[in-house]
């Protein structure tokens, strides 16, 4: 049996490619990815999420997921939430939220931050308010940005449709939040910052 | 570096009438768990129940809610020795005639410092839409979750969907 040789140059239409896609487009496996996650060990005035990088990166639409208490004595809090630093009145929010005896709404215009009713105040131990908050299309800039929120605590219990804009074209680099009363978040309090690609 | 949001846990699609769904062993590895539940009753509107780690005790567990008919909005709030505490709807229920949608966002579940406060959406197009947050008044690593309609049972295709969220 003869032994060949095979060369590039015998090689009809040689291409090399860099890697094994072999110029294929990269397909993630997954769209939604967590990013970062922050959990308090001790009480902590803010948390702050830096997504600058992450729109050249492909993410359209960022989740933050909370289990969060401030150490008020009171058993309700809120959150406060400002984007790129912002403190501005360039926030609006309305919420739909029953309460232990109706159903409210209310709302609020030319807020310095985006006002999120339904995590939890210190007052029982343990019970710390739940919070899902969607922000869309984060790093547009030919809109406004919108979140939505679903949030609710048991004690002082309530549930809480939260939906808000940032009344800027700006795209999103930067997420603060606070404690809408100036408390601070108790240790264990957790915050998750999650991506989609769409 | 990036981690993927969403693990499915569990898939179960009914191939028969079944009275309880329960998702076990359920790994201590992620934040949150997300369930998605589209499931058909097998008779009449019947409210979806919700119980951990076997649980059985009303009183451990505490509900507000809000919802809508189409006609008014209501809201309900229940604790104690009060069998609604362990359900996840109210117009949202599930029934013979039509499916209903329902997802439950249950966070921090293995967190041992944590009571277990959870939220759920319920929805049924020819009823009506929920929304509810319910805490379970104990610190343990919730292993197990079941699910029930209250008074029948669930129907044949129904499909029950557990997810861990890193």
């Amino acid at each position: 049996m003869g032994v060949y040789s095979l060369t590039k140059s015998s090689i009809k239409n040689w291409v090399k490619y860099p890697n094994m896609m072999a110029g294929s487009a990269y397909i993630d496996p997954a769209s939604d990815w967590l990013i970062t996650e922050t959990i308090l060990g001790s009480s902590a005035a803010s948390v702050t999420f830096d997504v600058s990088a992450l729109a050249a990166q492909g993410y359209k639409h960022l989740q933050i997921r909370m289990a969060a208490k401030t150490l008020g004595t009171d058993p309700y809090a809120q959150v406060a939430i400002r984007f790129n630093g912002d403190s501005g009145t360039n926030y609006s929010n309305h919420s739909l939220y029953g309460n232990e005896t109706s159903v409210v709404s209310s709302n609020g215009i030319s807020g310095t931050s985006l006002y999120f009713d339904g995590v939890a105040g210190g007052a029982t131990s343990g019970a710390y308010g739940a919070a899902v908050v969607d922000i869309l299309d984060f790093a547009s800039t030919a809109k406004n940005k919108t979140a939505r929120a679903l949030m609710g605590r048991i004690n002082q219990n309530r549930i809480f449709l939260n939906s808000g804009a940032w009344l800027s074209t700006s795209a999103i680099t930067s997420i603060g939040i606070t404690d809408g009363y100036s408390l601070s978040f108790a240790a264990g309090s957790r915050f998750s910052l999650y991506a989609s690609k769409g | 570096m990036p981690s993927p949001k969403y693990t499915a846990l569990a898939n179960i699609t009914l191939g028969s009438t079944t009275s309880t769904v329960t998702f076990g062993s359920i790994p201590s590895t992620y934040r949150d768990l997300y369930i998605v539940i589209d499931a058909l009753g097998s008779g009449g509107a019947d409210d979806v129940v919700m119980q951990i780690n076997g649980d059985t005790t009303y009183s451990n567990y505490i509900r507000t809610l809000i919802t809508g008919n189409g006609t008014s909005p209501d809201w309900a709030s229940y604790s104690g020795a009060n069998a609604n505490t362990v359900k996840l709807t109210y117009y949202g229920s599930v029934i013979s005639a039509e499916r209903a949608n329902i997802q439950v966002h249950v966070l921090d579940y293995s967190a041992t410092n944590k009571h277990k406060t959870y939220l759920a959406r319920a929805n049924r197009a020819g009823s009506g839409v929920d929304a509810n947050v319910s805490r379970w008044v104990n610190t343990s690593a919730i292993t197990s979750v079941l699910l029930k309609p209250a008074g029948s049972s669930f129907a044949t295709g129904s499909t029950f969907t557990l997810y861990g969220v890193k």
